[in-house]
């Protein structure tokens, strides 16, 4: 293995290759911090031109525009609330707060760093435990898929910021929402109205920008400073190395983080989307100050960013050892290989080894090259946009969140239902429903459908359907973790409960 | 606005939403219809457990919270409701005239408004260039660049 790695270095040492790794994480980024524009649509994209180059440099490119991309998401999180790619969601969270009160710079170094973190640690994983980690992937058939939906809706109680009830409704509600279209099995054709264009269903991209980018746009409309900036910018002297060593103080959270987007990039329809949310929930949950979370914790951008990131190298694994695609732009990536006549599988580890390992470590490469371009990039970015009055800012993220909408499929009704979802979401975030459950339903409903259609067909052979649910030991692994996870927020009140002599007072629960 | 009143109007508004598509089943197979289902009937028992809760003393905590927090916030409505027919009628006419031309309306228009309305040639000026540069830039960036088409718009294409 290592005389394959040492041969990875070597190829990719060449001033061709390191370019491309330059020029893929930079595109990369400005694509990820475009709201609407996924990883997965740069990766696509790039297919055409990657098909004329040889497989190593191909390769190389994209494995730089996917990094690349999932990173740059974290700057319009960061910069104007609105998460650049799904997976991003989480940074919004404690990123546009910081930004907020001047500390936008902070918040892009954190996530810099975190995501280089994540990104390396991913990789490593990926070179060398590729086999074992894939195989845990093959135990996962759709009852488990059916409970790891029902663990991610769990992690609602770190999401809904007032009213966990609330939150689960809003959850409730964006799951409704993904049922929307033709059905995944039975291919019913559900609550579309009787247009033909709703049968496609409801774009995740679509909801995301609607409902993060167009309230706040509102928000900074409803606040009358036309003429002011929007977000502030407070300059701080040696602001890059405190949070460098800030950052890498974080220890546990940047494993903890990176662990868990490498396990969930290696389940197949996982990915940042989930990964990011889950590792805000378990920063959340094990910090001593879980009421800070959400008020511009460093922390909280370190945790999203560092797994995001760590699902790319995670996602590779079970592409590269088993040929299933970890993440959506890995099938893409998928294909690209079969294109260049690679077959995943121990094929890629003997005989195409050089271009496996090659591909590999430009992954590594470009989390490191993030590192400079992206603190240099970021602090110019928040520079500008702190600068930027909200007369322009608004319509500059209007103009943005139109071209979103109607790039993802070309489609004009995308843009009016994004538009529904804005003033949607503006709506319930006054009547005190937050649209991250809401999103986190959107993303989990797909999963939990077809899991739980699955298990219902492979039920049939049970005395009751719904009895495939419960069989395997890792259905029941999954079910204590919901369980748990579901009830940690309440365990410290009913402590507090039991030792005060008062007993537990009204909202005490929330 | 009181948040009982809140918590009442988001049940209301979120029940008819489950009933519309409640009455909207129309499954061919069995399959169809098994999640969605569930799914509507325990957003209903949420929806019937939040407005239950909001007559209890946690609710009133809540609302002291709340209305706390209210306190010193004015909201631009105009404002609101002006921004919110652009983006509308922007939204509406990409269709027709396309994203260059609805672009830079919806962009000057927006930023006009914000900019305080005033008719001068010079604003107005200011307004329309960094619209159109803005667009001409996203055009450039998207359909040269990255190959992703943008509506010509039926009027021109």
């Amino acid at each position: 293995m290592f005389g394959y790695i040492l041969l990875g270095l070597q190829h990719l040492a060449s001033f061709e290759n390191l370019l491309l790794v330059f020029a893929g994480t930079v595109a990369g980024m400005v694509v990820g911090a475009l709201p609407g524009l996924t990883a997965t649509m740069a990766v696509a994209l790039l297919v055409p031109f990657t098909y004329a180059m040889d497989p190593i440099p191909g390769l190389v490119l994209l494995g730089a525009i996917y990094m690349g991309c999932i990173y740059g998401g974290a700057f319009s999180a960061i910069l104007i609330n609105t998460p650049g790619t799904p997976s991003s969601i989480g940074t919004t969270f404690d990123g546009y707060p910081m930004a907020c009160q001047g500390r936008g710079e902070e918040a892009i170094i954190g996530a810099t760093v975190g995501s280089a973190f994540g990104g390396l640690f991913g990789v490593v994983a990926l070179i060398f435990l590729s086999p074992p980690l894939a195989a845990i992937a093959l135990k996962f058939g759709p009852p488990e898929y059916f409970w790891v939906g029902v663990f991610g809706l769990t992690i609602i109680s770190s999401l809904a910021a007032g009213s966990f009830l609330k939150g689960i409704t809003g959850a409730a509600f964006g799951v409704l929402i993904s049922t929307i279209g033709i059905a995944p099995i039975g291919g019913d054709v559900r609550f579309t109205f009787g247009s033909p264009a709703m049968q496609g269903g409801v774009e995740l991209i679509v909801m995301l920008i609607g409902l993060f980018c167009i309230p706040e746009l509102l928000t900074i409309v409803s606040r009358g400073i036309g003429k002011h900036q929007a977000v502030e910018y407070r300059r701080t002297k040696g602001v890059l190395w405190e949070t460098v060593k800030k950052v890498l103080s974080l220890r546990k959270n940047l494993i903890r983080s990176s662990i868990i987007g490498t396990v969930i990039g290696i389940l197949p329809g996982a990915g940042g989307n989930i990964a990011n949310l889950v590792s805000y929930n378990e920063a959340r949950r094990t910090s001593k100050h879980p009421e800070k979370y959400g008020t511009g914790l460093i922390d909280g951008v370190v945790a999203t960013e560092t797994a995001n990131n760590a699902v790319v190298g995670g996602g590779m694994i079970p592409l590269v050892t088993l040929g299933i695609p970890g993440a959506p732009p890995d099938a893409i990536i998928y294909g690209v290989l079969l294109l260049q006549g690679l077959r995943p599988g121990p094929e890629l580890f003997t005989a195409r080894a050089d271009i496996t390992y090659t591909f590999m470590l430009a992954l590594g490469l470009a989390a490191i090259v993030m590192v400079p371009v992206g603190i240099y990039g970021g602090r110019l970015l928040t520079r500008f946009v702190a600068s930027l009055p909200a007369r322009y800012l608004v319509p500059g993220i209007g103009i943005l969140t139109i071209i979103g909408s109607y790039a993802i499929r070309n489609n004009y009704t995308d843009v009016i239902l994004m538009l529904l979802f804005g003033v949607v979401g503006f709506g319930l975030r006054f009547l005190g429903f937050q649209a991250p459950p809401i999103v986190l339903g959107l993303i989990l409903g797909p999963i939990m459908e077809g899991g739980l259609v699955q298990s219902y067909l492979m039920g049939q052979a049970y005395s009751s359907p719904w009895i495939a649910l419960f069989v395997s030991p890792l259905s029941w692994v999954l079910i204590a973790m919901s369980a748990f996870s579901f009830l940690w927020p309440y365990i410290g009140p009913l402590k507090k409960m039991f030792q005060k002599p008062g007993g537990i007072t009204p909202g005490g629960l929330e | 606005m009181t948040a009982k009143f809140r918590d009442h109007l988001g049940s209301v508004l979120l029940l008819a939403f489950v009933a519309v598509l409640w009455l909207q089943r129309d499954y061919i197979t069995v399959f169809g219809g098994i999640f969605p289902d569930i799914v509507m009937e325990i957003m209903a028992a949420l929806i019937v457990l939040t407005v239950v809760l909001s007559f209890t003393p946690y609710a009133a905590m809540k609302e002291t919270e709340g209305t706390a927090k209210e306190e010193g916030k004015t909201v631009n409505w105009t404002g609101l409701a002006v921004v919110g027919v652009i983006l509308l009628a922007w939204s509406v006419l990409l269709r027709t005239l396309g994203f260059a031309l609805s672009g830079v309306l919806g962009f000057s228009g927006i930023s006009w408004y914000l900019g305080g309305c005033r008719w001068e040639p010079k604003g107005i000026a200011w307004c329309v260039g960094i619209a159109l540069a803005v667009t001409y830039l996203l055009i450039f960036v998207f359909v040269s660049l990255l190959r992703v088409p943008l509506p010509a718009g039926t009027i021109f294409g």
